[in-house]
C-alpha cells in the first residue's frame, strides 16, 4: 500500500526598507559621538526620557527640551545568556536594562567587564539598582552601539 | 439606542514621495493635529485603531511603534490590516458596542520600500509567488478583461488617468500635484501591459488621522458631525474562478450591504461625491456601474460625458461625470494616481470626502471606497462607507 | 439593552512540533474551521464575516490571510485582519465581540493562525520585532524579553529557582492531560531545573516550543446563541491595553500595564473578588514563570504572594482556581493561535467539553493574552455561561 509523501519548500521573504530617523533620534545618535548620552524632557509632566524620543505619550507633547546626563545609571533588569541564536552575539552575553540618570525611562545595552571564566557565576555578579558606566568605542559613528557595553561603575 | 456614529474631526500629514519624520513621529502629528481639531486631549480617548501592514512599516508588529503614537498609550488600541476602512469599521464597532465613546483612527506611511516586491510577498509560496507576480501586474491582468469585455478602451483608461492628474492639481494634499494630460499619459512607457507608467499610482508618504465619536459626544463636540450611515466589506476568492474574480462579487456585495444600510436606493440621485480606490487608472471605470453610476458596459460613455473636446485638444472636467444633468465629483482629490500611501489611504480618502462635503453646501452624501488591492488582486477585501451631513 | 456576544463553538486541531508538521497552513485552517463549523451545527455560509489573526513577518508572507480560502473568501465574506503581535488573538475575539455587539453581524468566525510554523530559527525570528535600532542590535528575542521580568522578580522577591520549576512542571503535567497539546511529557520540577538554562534566569523545559496546529471559533448574537448552542459563553468583559514601543517606563517588577487592565475589566464584568468569583483561568505563559506574575496582576494574591499560590496548589489540577489546565502556552505554542487558545480552553471548561482537563462546574472564567515588544500589548476577557 502506498503512503503519502510530503514535501517541504524553504523559503524567505527579503524586503528592504529605508527609514527616516526623524529629528530627535538624530540628535541623540549625534551626540554618542561626543561620548554624550542626552535625554529630553516634556514640558508638562517634565519626566526626562533616555534614549530621547519624539514625544511623550502620556502628555502627548512634542518634546524640545535637552538635558546631558553624566552617563551613568543603575541596572533595572539584565539576563545572562547562554545559548547561541542565530544573528545574536556569541554565548555567554548579559544584556541589561539600564536607567540613565533620573530618566523615566530605560535603555537596554550589554552588560560587560565582568568576569566570564565561570559563565554560571555571572549571574551573581549582577544586582538589580548596581551602578553602571557607559565604556566607549575608539571610533564612534552615532549609534547606540559607539557604546561597547556598560561596566560596574568600581 | 442610538446607531449614529459620527467623524468630527480629521487631519492630513503629507503627502510627498518621501518625508524625513519617523513612522512614530508622522502618526503624532497627524493625531495631534486630528485632536486639537475636536478640541479634545489624549485623556478623553476610550479606543485606537491602527491601519498599517508589517511589511509597509518595515517592522514586525509595527503597531508596537504606531499605537502610542496615535494616543494610545495604556489605552484599548488595536491594529487592522486591511486598510484604511477596515480600522475605521473598527473603531465604528467599538463606539457601536458601547465600549468606547471617542476613538481614534490613525495610519501613517514614513518608510521607503518596493511595493512590488511586497506585494509578491503577499502570494503563496506554493503557486504564485515564484512567477513574480505583483500588484502592478495583477491589476493589469484585470485591466485586460476591462478591454476584452469592451467595458473600455486604452484611449479611456488614459482620460480617466487625465481626469484623477486634473484634479490633483487643485488638492494642497496630493503628492502628485503635476496635473498630467492626456498626451503625457498615453505616451508614457508601458510598464506591464495594458498599463502604462502614468496610469498606475505612485507610492505616496504622509500620515491621516480621524477622531470617531458616539452620538452624544459627536452632537457635544462638533457643530457639523459627518455620520457614517453606512459600512460593509466583501471579499474575493483566491484561487476559485477568475471570472469571479473580475466580476468583483466583493466589491458588489460591500457596495449592497452599505447602500442597505444607508437607504441609497439610487445612488445617481443619492450620493455626491465618491472617493474610490484605484491603484491602476482603469479600476475606476470598473467601478463605475457596481456603484450604479451605470449600466454595465457603458462606464466609457460615462467617463466621456464629461469630458469636452475643444479643437483637437481633449479638455478633461475635473470630476468627469455628468449624470442626467447632475454633477457627481469621482475623486475629486485626484484619486490614488495622486495620492497613493499605502497604510493610510483609506483614511485619508475618507478625510477626502469629508472635505469635499464641507467644502460644498449642496452636497450631502459621500461614498468611500476602499480596499487592499495594493498588494494586488485575489483574496482582496473591499470595504464601501456611506458619510452625510446632518439632515436639517 | 447592550446586546451580548457568545462563543458558541471551538474547533482544533492536535498540535505538534514545527518540524514535524506535515500538514499545509491551508489544510489546518480547513481543519480548524470545519470542525468548529460542524460544532455549531453551521455551513460556511452562514458566516457573516470572518476575522484572522496572526504576525506576517514571522509567516514570511504579507498577509497570509488572503491565500486562505478556508475563511469564506470564496463566499465574499468579509475578511478582518487583526495583527497587534501575540496578542493578535484577543484583540481578534475583541473585534468579533465589537462586531457583534454593534448589531453589525450575528455570527463571526475568529482564527487563529499556526504563525510560527514554517519558522526555521524562532528566536532570529523574534529578533525582529524586538526595535531596530535601540534593542534588536543586542540579541534580545522573545526569550530574552520574558527573562527582564523573571529575574527582576526573582530577585526582588527573593524567590527560588525551584519556584519557576515547579510552576512549570503544573503546566506540563496538565498538558499530558491535554490531548491537544504539544507537548505530554509531564516533566517534573527536577527535570526542569537539570534542563539547560537559555537566557538567566528561564530554563529550556521554563520555555515554550514551537508548535504546529490551528484554533477557530465562533461567536454569536444573543438570539443566534440562543439558538445555536446549549451552551453559550458569554464574553461579559474583554479590553485590551497597551504599553510604549521600548523599554520604556517598564521597571519589571511585574505586569503593571496587566493589573490596570484587570482593574478595568472587572469593574465592567462587575468583579469585586477575582479569587472568589473566577472558577478557571487560562494565563499567557510563554514562559512558565509568567504565571506568577501573572496571578498578582490579575488579583488573585497580593504581591509577592504568587509563590504561596502555587504551593498551596491553589492553582493545580483539583485546586481551588485551576489555572492553565490546558498546559499553557509552555506546552503549546503555535504562535498566534496560542492566544485564541486561551479563551478556547476557557470556553470549552464552561461548556463542559474540556476532553481529559475538564474542571468541575466552572462557570466565570478568566482569558489572557500577552505580545509585542516586552510584553506591551495585553488583552483580558471575563467569560461566564
Amino acid at each position: 500500500m502506498e503512503t503519502a509523501s510530503f514535501m517541504n519548500k524553504q523559503y524567505n521573504m527579503h524586503l528592504d526598507f529605508s527609514l527616516a530617523l526623524g529629528e530627535s533620534f538624530t540628535k541623540w545618535m549625534q551626540a554618542l559621538k561626543d561620548k554624550k548620552i542626552l535625554g529630553n524632557t516634556c514640558p508638562k509632566c517634565e519626566r526626562i526620557f533616555v534614549p530621547a524620543k519624539p514625544f511623550c505619550e502620556i502628555c502627548f507633547e512634542e518634546l524640545k527640551d535637552w538635558v546631558e546626563t553624566d552617563g551613568t545609571g543603575v541596572v533595572e533588569s539584565f539576563t545572562v545568556t547562554y545559548q547561541k541564536f542565530r544573528n545574536c552575539p556569541e554565548p555567554p552575553y548579559v544584556v541589561g536594562i539600564i536607567r540613565i540618570g533620573k530618566a523615566a525611562t530605560c535603555m537596554t545595552h550589554w552588560i560587560g567587564g565582568l568576569d566570564y571564566k565561570h559563565p554560571d557565576e555571572i549571574p551573581g555578579k549582577i544586582k538589580i539598582g548596581m551602578k553602571v558606566e557607559p565604556v566607549w568605542k575608539k571610533e564612534r559613528v552615532g549609534d547606540p552601539l559607539d557604546i561597547l557595553y556598560f561596566k560596574p561603575v568600581a | 439606542m442610538s446607531r449614529k456614529v459620527g467623524i468630527i474631526s480629521y487631519a492630513l500629514e503629507g503627502f510627498h514621495g518621501e518625508v524625513k519624520m519617523s513612522s512614530d513621529e508622522l502618526v503624532f502629528t497627524a493625531v495631534r493635529a486630528a485632536l486639537r481639531k475636536a478640541g479634545i486631549g489624549r485623556d478623553s480617548i476610550d479606543a485606537v485603531a491602527v491601519s498599517s501592514v508589517d511589511a509597509y512599516d518595515g517592522i514586525t508588529i509595527s503597531n508596537g511603534l504606531t499605537a502610542p503614537a496615535a494616543g494610545g498609550y495604556e489605552k484599548d488600541a488595536t491594529r487592522i490590516q486591511g486598510g484604511g476602512l477596515s480600522a475605521i469599521l473598527s473603531a465604528y464597532a467599538s463606539i457601536l458596542s458601547g465600549s468606547a465613546e471617542l476613538a481614534v483612527v490613525a495610519g501613517g506611511d514614513a518608510v521607503q520600500y518596493d511595493d512590488a516586491v511586497i506585494s509578491n510577498a503577499s502570494y503563496d509560496v506554493h503557486f504564485n509567488r515564484g512567477s513574480g507576480i505583483n500588484n502592478v501586474q495583477s491589476c493589469a491582468l484585470v485591466a485586460t478583461s476591462l478591454l476584452n469585455d469592451g467595458i473600455a478602451t486604452e484611449n479611456d483608461f488614459a482620460l480617466v488617468a487625465a481626469k484623477n492628474y486634473k484634479a490633483g492639481m487643485t488638492n494642497r494634499h496630493a503628492h502628485i500635484k503635476s496635473g498630467y494630460t492626456y498626451k503625457d499619459v498615453i505616451s508614457s512607457p508601458m510598464v506591464s501591459w495594458p498599463l502604462r507608467s502614468l496610469e498606475i499610482a505612485p507610492v505616496s508618504k504622509g500620515a491621516a488621522a480621524l477622531v470617531l465619536a458616539s452620538e452624544k459626544k459627536a452632537k457635544e463636540l462638533a457643530a457639523n458631525p459627518l455620520w457614517i450611515t453606512g459600512i460593509a466589506g466583501g471579499s474575493n476568492t483566491y484561487s476559485g474562478s477568475w471570472r469571479d474574480l473580475l466580476e468583483m462579487k466583493g466589491l458588489r456585495k460591500a457596495i449592497g450591504t452599505a447602500y442597505d444600510m444607508a437607504g441609497v436606493r439610487n445612488p445617481i440621485a443619492d450620493i455626491d461625491v465618491f472617493e474610490l480606490y484605484a491603484p491602476a487608472a482603469p479600476l475606476e471605470l470598473a467601478y463605475y456601474e457596481p456603484l450604479g453610476l451605470c449600466e454595465r458596459g457603458n462606464a466609457s460613455t460615462l467617463l466621456k460625458n464629461g469630458i469636452k473636446s475643444a479643437g483637437r485638444e481633449i479638455e478633461v472636467h475635473p470630476y468627469g461625470i455628468k449624470v442626467h444633468d447632475r454633477e457627481i465629483a469621482v475623486n475629486p482629490s485626484g484619486g490614488a494616481l495622486c495620492n497613493n500611501p499605502g497604510n493610510c489611504g483609506g483614511i485619508y480618502r475618507a478625510a477626502s470626502a469629508m472635505e469635499y462635503l464641507e467644502k460644498h453646501d449642496h452636497a450631502r452624501r459621500g461614498v468611500v471606497q476602499d480596499s487592499d488591492i495594493n498588494l494586488g488582486f485575489m483574496g482582496e477585501t473591499y470595504h464601501v462607507m456611506i458619510l452625510e451631513k446632518e439632515t436639517r | 439593552m447592550k446586546k451580548k456576544a457568545a462563543i458558541i463553538s471551538v474547533g482544533m486541531t492536535k498540535f505538534t512540533s514545527c518540524r514535524r508538521e506535515t500538514r499545509s497552513r491551508a489544510e489546518l485552517a480547513f481543519a480548524a474551521v470545519k470542525d468548529a463549523l460542524s460544532n455549531a451545527g453551521l455551513a460556511l455560509k452562514d458566516i457573516d464575516a470572518s476575522v484572522y489573526t496572526s504576525v506576517d513577518g514571522f509567516e514570511a508572507t504579507v498577509r497570509p490571510a488572503r491565500t486562505l480560502e478556508a475563511f469564506g473568501q470564496g463566499l465574499n465574506i468579509p475578511l478582518i485582519d487583526v495583527n497587534t503581535g501575540g496578542s493578535a488573538g484577543g484583540s481578534g475575539i475583541k473585534e468579533a465581540v465589537h462586531l457583534i455587539e454593534a448589531g453589525i453581524h450575528d455570527i463571526v468566525l475568529v482564527y487563529g493562525s499556526p504563525t510560527f510554523n514554517s519558522v526555521v530559527d524562532n528566536q532570529q525570528v523574534l529578533n525582529t520585532a524586538s526595535p531596530p535600532i535601540f534593542e534588536k542590535p543586542f540579541g534580545i528575542g522573545a526569550v530574552h524579553m520574558g527573562a527582564f521580568y523573571l529575574s527582576r522578580y526573582m530577585r526582588d522577591h527573593d524567590l527560588p529557582e525551584e519556584s519557576y520549576a515547579e510552576v512549570a512542571s503544573k503546566n506540563h503535567r496538565a498538558a499530558a492531560r491535554n490531548p491537544y497539546a504539544h507537548l505530554r511529557k509531564g516533566f517534573s520540577a527536577e527535570e526542569v531545573l537539570a534542563s539547560p538554562m537559555i537566557t538567566s534566569p528561564i530554563r529550556l523545559l521554563e520555555c515554550c516550543p514551537t508548535s504546529s496546529g490551528a484554533v477557530a471559533m465562533i461567536l454569536a448574537s444573543e438570539k443566534r446563541a440562543k439558538e445555536l448552542c446549549d451552551t453559550p459563553v458569554w464574553v461579559r468583559a474583554m479590553s485590551s491595553i497597551s504599553d510604549t514601543f521600548l523599554s520604556g517606563f517598564k521597571t519589571y517588577r511585574g505586569f503593571d500595564k496587566l493589573k490596570i487592565l484587570a482593574q478595568k475589566v472587572y469593574k465592567a464584568a462587575g468583579i469585586k473578588n477575582p479569587r472568589k468569583e473566577i472558577d478557571v483561568a487560562e494565563l499567557f505563559n510563554p514562559f512558565a514563570g509568567f504565571e506568577l506574575l501573572e496571578y498578582e496582576a490579575v488579583g488573585f494574591c497580593k504581591e509577592g504572594e504568587a509563590r504561596r499560590l502555587l504551593e498551596e496548589h491553589v492553582t493545580d489540577v483539583g485546586g481551588e482556581l485551576p489555572v492553565n489546565m490546558s498546559g499553557g502556552v509552555v506546552c503549546t505554542n503555535s504562535g498566534i493561535s496560542a492566544s485564541v487558545i486561551r479563551h478556547a480552553e476557557v470556553a470549552l471548561q464552561l461548556m463542559g467539553k474540556a476532553e481529559g482537563r475538564q474542571v468541575k462546574s466552572p462557570s466565570v472564567g478568566l482569558a489572557h493574552s500577552w505580545g509585542g515588544n516586552l510584553g506591551q500589548f495585553h488583552t483580558l476577557a471575563v467569560l461566564t455561561l
